[in-house]
């Protein structure tokens, strides 16, 4: 996958959660795929003021790696969640 | 093999060599799936437990938080947006940190409990899993912030490592969780039923966003399938919304209808009802259910009156529902 960190082991195998794809009906994954489209029925109600455009920024380079002790552990206060 | 499904959330995503699940972190690679930000969080801070919010949880302790990108949910008013609605791959920063070395620092900053939090720990399952091992046996509590988006399996694999869970219901509503978080109600309760079985302890969260999710019906059959299927002790909190991500262009919950919606659930049978984001208003303190006494008076996530005696009433003694030591 473009820009996905180089496999080092870490990734876990979760073949104990995977199979065939065919042996399982897929409508409610392909359904979430239009999503678009409940999107834009739900803007057309009133909700949402803008399009609704699901792409997120994506970074231009690779992600920084950094060890767990440059962590800002002060206390965060704000909204739950 | 071309496609593998993934099995772990009620997605079920079929996902091409190469390609990403809906939470664009369980990717298929070399013909097998894999959880690629494990020991990979890019979100680790120390809360307090009262903003998870868990509030019959070890009060005013501090709670060493992980998170990891992704999200199996996509709800339009997220909070944590730019983390659970990336990948991994996305982030600006990502943190070497293995099981091991996150208990180390869990303990090593006093934190008697880990948070699974902000984004959606169920997406990186094996992370949590792997890390609540090896906490328990440091004595370290574990504790997951959810939505609940996962099958029964799993969760009933995973249960058994969890002290303390909050988990969203994002409103008693399928249609609400179909248009506006991109998921589906039944499994969050199934999923539910199966850390009460596994003697989880349990708190939900229910953000009430104006004219969404604030049908009284609703909530009403929300406070009573609580109370039913987990119990009229358990801790129900309405959570403020703040227009954020897709949702700026609605208004934050008027005060007034929180006090609505706790006053509605206390109806419907439920001792402890809290209102959340909201500091100030009516429904922060904890009071004894049977006389009326005073516990725990907070203001936001600060404890400003203990009065417990050994998880106790101190004035009939009785023993309040929760986890205190």
């Amino acid at each position: 996958m473009p820009g996905m960190p180089p496999s080092d082991g870490r990734g876990v195998d979760m073949n104990e959660y995977a199979c065939d794809s065919d042996k399982r009906d897929t409508s409610w994954y392909l359904d979430c795929r239009s999503r678009r489209q409940v999107l834009t029925a739900l803007a057309a109600g009133g909700v949402l003021l803008f399009e609704p455009e699901l792409a997120v920024p994506s970074g231009a380079t690779r992600p920084r790696e950094l060890p767990l002790a440059a962590a800002d552990c002060s206390v965060a206060w704000h909204l739950a969640g | 093999m071309n496609r593998l499904e993934c099995q772990l959330c009620p997605r079920y995503c079929v996902i091409p060599e190469g390609g990403a699940g809906d939470c664009r972190v369980r990717v298929h690679r070399n013909g097998k799936l894999r959880a690629v930000t494990h020991g990979r969080p890019s979100a680790i801070h120390i809360d307090p437990m009262e903003k998870k919010p868990m509030f019959h949880f070890l009060p005013g302790t501090a709670i060493f938080s992980i998170a990891t990108a992704g999200c199996n949910l996509h709800c339009l008013n997220c909070q944590n947006w730019q983390l659970s609605q990336r990948g991994g791959e996305e982030m600006e920063v990502i943190y070497r940190a293995p099981p091991e070395e996150v208990v180390e620092m869990a303990v090593d900053k006093r934190c008697p409990s880990i948070a699974y939090t902000y984004s959606e720990p169920l997406v990186y399952y094996e992370y949590v899993r792997d890390t609540s091992i090896i906490a328990r046996e440091k004595g370290v509590k574990n504790v997951l912030v959810s939505a609940g988006y996962i099958n029964r399996q799993p969760m009933k694999e995973l249960a058994p490592l969890i002290d303390g869970a909050n988990i969203d219901i994002k409103a008693f509503d399928e249609r609400f969780y179909r248009e506006v978080c991109g998921a589906t109600l039944k499994p969050v309760l199934e999923a539910l039923e199966v850390m009460k079985e596994a003697g989880v302890w349990l708190e939900i969260t229910n953000l009430v966003i104006p004219g969404l999710n604030d049908d009284m019906s609703k909530v009403r059959a929300l406070a009573v399938w609580v109370r039913d299927h987990l119990g009229a002790e358990t801790p129900l909190h309405f959570s403020r919304f703040t227009p954020m991500y897709r949702m700026r262009n609605l208004p934050p919950t008027p005060a007034e209808l929180l006090v609505h919606c706790r006053q509605e659930a206390r109806a419907a049978g439920l001792r402890h009802v809290y209102i959340g984001n909201q500091p100030g208003v009516e429904g922060e303190s904890t009071l004894c259910p049977r006389d009326g006494t005073l516990l725990i008076r907070r203001f936001g996530f600060t404890i400003m009156e203990y009065h417990l005696v050994d998880g106790r009433c101190p004035v009939c003694h009785q023993a309040m529902a929760g986890v205190w030591t």
